[in-house]
Order: C-alpha cells, then structure tokens, then sequence
C-alpha cells in the first residue's frame, strides 16, 4: 500500500505507474522527468498548451519515443524499453493524434486488426457488440472504405479499434481535436462509457474544461513537467483554468 | 493473324513474368521502404535448384527451388536488412546492391561463371492447338501460373489475418506496432512471399533458357523494379501493373521490331517507361500522395 493526497491506495488495483518520465529530442527535455498513475476504473487527464510534452509523454509509454524513467510499469510488469506491439499486447491500447486508421483497409478490417492484441478471443463477439452500440456509424459503414469516413468517424473507428484489443488501459491523445460538437460529444459519452466498465483511461486534450469534468484528477503539463493537478469542481473555475495553461 | 496471335500470347506471357517479379519486389518495398536489388539473386538460387534437380525428380525440384528461394530470401533479411530496419531507404538499396553482388560471386565461386544447362521442362516447349490456332504451351502455363499466384497473394492479403497485418504494416508501420503487430513476423512473412515468387520466376525462364548463370536474375529484377517504379511503388496492384505493361511491351518489341532495332530494345523500353513517368511521376497507378511512413 502506498499513498496519494494522504489517502491509502491498493497497488493492486494499480494499472500504470510512471516515476521520473524523462523524453529528449537532441539533448532538449520535451518531458521533464513527470510522475503519475493510472489505477483500474480511473480516469486520468493531461492537459497542457502545445508543445507541453502530452504526446511525448503517452509515445513514450509505447517505447515509440526513445526516454528514461525510474519507473515505468503496466500491470505490474516493466514496460520501459519494451517494444510497442509487446506493450500493446499486454494490455495498453494507445489511440494516437491524428486517428491513424487504415484508410485503403475496409472499416470492418480495421477492428479486425484491433483483434490482434487481444489476449483471448473469450468474449469478442460480446465486446464488437457493445463497442458498435458506442458507434452505431461504424455498424452502418462496416464494410465502406475507412479513407471515406469523415475525421469524426475515423476518430470513433480509431478508438473502436483500440477497445476491440479489449486493453486495460486506453490511452487517447487528443480524442476530440478537429471534430464537430456532436462528434465530441460522441467521443465523450464513449469514455464515459469505458470508465463504466472498469477500464482505465488516460486522456491527453485540449478541451480543459471538458476533461478536467470529466476526470478523477487532470494533471497540468507545461514544459515538460506537471505544474499542478486539478480535480473536477476545478472544471468550472475558469480563472484557475487559464492560469494552469498560462503559467502564473 | 497466327503470328500475331501467338506473339500477343507470348507477350502476356511475359508480362505474367515481369508481373511476378514486380510484385516480388514491390511486396517488401511496401514494408520496408526497401527497393531489393538482391532479388534477382533469389531468383538464381531458384533457377540453379532446378538445373541440378530437375534431371532426379521434376517435383523435387520445384519443391526444392521454392524452398531455397524462400530460404534465400530469409537469410537476406534475418542476416541483413533486419539490422538495417530503422535506416533510410538509400542505405537499404545500397546494402541490397551490395548483397547482391555478393551473392553473383558466391554462385560464380560455388557453380563457375560459365552457364549451368540442363531441359527443365522440356515437354512444356509444345504447342497446343487451341480453336484452330497453335500455341506454345509453356506461355500458356506462364500465364496460369502467374494469375493462380497473383490471385493467391491477393486472397492472402484481403482474406487473412496475417495478410491484413501485412497490409497494415506496409501502410503505417509504427501505428501497426502500436496495435500490437509484430513487425518482424510480418517482414519475414513478406519475405518468404517474396522469395517464393522469385522461385516461380526462376521456374518460368528457367524452362524457357534451360541455362542459368551467376547473373541469372539481373536483368529480370531490375526491369520488375523498372515495372513496380512505372505503376506506383506506394500500391501493390501498381507494381503488378507496372510489372507486366514492361513484360508486354518487352515481348512485343522482340517480336516486331525489325531486326536491326531490336538489339535497341531494352533501351526502347527504357524510353517507354521515362515518357510514362514524366506524365505520371508517381506511377501509373498511384494513389493520392501518401504521409511519410516511420
């Protein structure tokens, strides 16, 4: 047992731990050895202005960016250094910046490839299930060449694909950029319905309030380190929400 | 009309041939940025597993040239181009231009510079009379063989699990990782892919010369990468594409030119392809143009 804000917190429940992240780009820190967690159910948020490191941060959970850490662990076990399809198969499913879809493969052969870091096809069918109930869109174009979809629905197709890899984690960085209101508010409500399931997310966005609403505890990133950690009735203080972005 | 016919065969015949290299090649550049000028040393491998098999067994030897062309094309890229994985694709090209020279002077080491002879496939040089018209059997065959394998990759690729991740990963390889693809399975499948279509490239010139040296494999690698660079290296149909317009054309120009153009023919070909890029840079086929891929 270990403690956050003087509160007992079972390690078994733990899902991510990140101590003394560290990411350079030529010997310049684009992430300057931050500390957090993630534990099962969670929802976490990183926000911060461009620039500040959030997607280094979450590539460098893949191993997709070279970095140090003290600590880097999923489930218990060291993902440092590791390659990304090993950290993906063990349970961490990273939806990047900029959706990533296949966009020759059909939409049906995209959430096929989500299948790939499953660890047990037990309860796939259950899952697509659910998962399509989230996008309804994406039932309606299953078969339609995911290159047509609007960035709305790749974003859905995107996140779709990394539920079917049933993980432990999902980690979506800037899950609502570029999209129109209702397609953000789709993004939102699935989530929400993630967390519901018990699945840990960590969100990377730029949408502050939203995030910080929506998460147990929204942690600041500016330059490279986190400059403070808000919790939801922070949400609607508007003034404190400049500040985290503008420095003090 | 019958000469016509016939020489229209052949020329598909080569086209098929020329389609199989260029999908060869095409095929690992699509996942590793890599343009494989050792292919055509794949395909000797191959061609010399036949010559000295075929007299035994004709099975065994087909089995035995697919089998080391899908070996050779292993040990190319566990012994190489693994290590090479995160290079620019210049320094994968060099290092392929370099393996093959290697590989030429093993096989001129190993079997001697003069050509290796013997009939593979000599009841195949026939013809056969179809609706009044003979036609060489062989190219009938070449033909067969090349659209049962076109087709055969392409079920691969759109129909299986392993040939969607081949596909991903050609695409977007670092996005592929993240989801969990692993990308040294996927290049060592797409590697035996590849060497297994030079073993039936092998197979297709092989009973057509019956002779097989050292740089066996030159010329019909670089005019299938001539084919996959004419159709668009970015999609695979377009180096198929690519690959068998350069056979076509190839053949036709053996056929009708007059003989004393035809020693001129391969630079014809050249010509031919530099007019189509400078209308289609990209390619025949290309696409919208594509992200860098990491």
């Amino acid at each position: 047992m270990t403690e956050r804000n003087g509160e007992p917190v079972d390690e078994s429940q733990r899902v991510l731990t990140v101590e003394n992240l560290t990411v350079q780009y030529g010997g310049v820190p684009a992430v300057d050895g931050i500390s957090f967690t993630v534990d099962a159910g969670e929802l976490v948020g990183i926000i911060g202005p461009n620039g500040a490191g959030k997607s280094s941060t979450l590539l460098a959970l893949v191993n997709a960016v070279r970095s140090t850490s003290s600590r880097l662990e999923l489930l218990g076990l060291s993902i440092a250094g590791k390659a990304p399809e090993r950290v993906a198969r063990h349970g961490l499913a990273l939806v990047p910046e900029g959706h990533h879809i296949f966009g020759e493969l059909s939409v049906a052969d995209n959430l096929k490839l989500g299948r790939v870091a499953r660890r047990s096809m037990a309860g796939l069918d259950e899952d697509t299930e659910w998962i399509l109930s989230l996008f309804p869109i994406l039932r309606e174009f299953h078969s339609r060449s995911a290159g047509l979809l609007s960035g709305g629905q790749q974003q859905q197709l995107a996140i779709a694909r990394a539920l079917i890899s049933s993980p432990r984690l999902l980690v979506l960085d800037e899950p609502s950029l570029g999209l129109s209101p209702t397609a953000v508010d789709t993004v939102f409500s699935a989530i929400a319905a993630v967390r519901a399931r018990g699945m840990a997310v960590l969100l990377v966005e730029q949408r502050a309030q939203q995030a910080v609403a929506a998460a147990d505890r929204t942690h600041v990133l500016s330059e490279g380190r986190i400059t403070m950690t808000l919790s939801p009735p922070d949400a609607s203080n508007s003034e404190l929400l400049t500040k985290a972005y503008l420095g003090s | 009309m019958i000469p016509l016919l016939q020489s229209l065969v052949d020329a598909v015949s080569a086209g098929a041939i020329y389609a199989l290299a260029a999908l060869g090649i095409g095929l690992v550049f699509g996942i590793m940025r890599l343009a494989n000028l050792a292919h055509g040393e794949i395909i000797t491998g191959s061609a010399y597993t036949l010559i000295f098999l075929w007299q035994f067994s004709w099975p065994l030897a087909l089995v035995a040239s697919a089998v080391v062309g899908i070996g050779i094309a292993l040990v190319m890229n566990f012994a190489v181009f693994h290590w090479l994985r995160a290079q620019s694709p210049a320094t994968l090209l060099i290092a392929s231009f370099g393996l093959s020279i290697l590989f030429q002077r093993l096989y001129d080491a190993a079997f001697g510079t003069n050509v290796r002879t013997a009939p593979v496939g000599n009841g195949l040089s026939q013809s056969i009379e179809m609706g009044g018209i003979r036609i060489n059997l062989l190219s009938v065959i070449t033909i067969v063989l090349g659209v049962v394998l076109l087709m055969s990759v392409h079920l691969f690729l759109t129909r299986t699990s392993l040939g969607l991740q081949v596909k991903a990963a050609s695409a977007d390889s670092r996005m592929a990782r993240i989801l969990g693809i692993r990308s040294g399975l996927v290049i060592a499948v797409t590697f035996a892919i590849s060497g297994l279509l030079a073993a039936a490239v092998a197979f297709a010139l092989t009973t057509q010369s019956g002779a097989v040296g050292p740089t066996f494999g030159v010329q019909v690698t670089l005019f299938g990468l001539v084919g996959a660079v004419l159709g668009g290296l970015s999609k695979l149909s377009g180096s198929v594409v690519g690959g068998f317009a350069v056979g076509v054309v190839l053949s036709l120009f053996t056929s009708w030119l007059p003989p004393w153009a035809n020693d001129f023919r391969t630079a014809l070909v050249y010509v031919f392809v530099i007019i189509a890029l400078v209308f289609t840079p990209n390619g025949l086929l290309a696409g919208r143009s594509k992200k860098d891929r990491t």
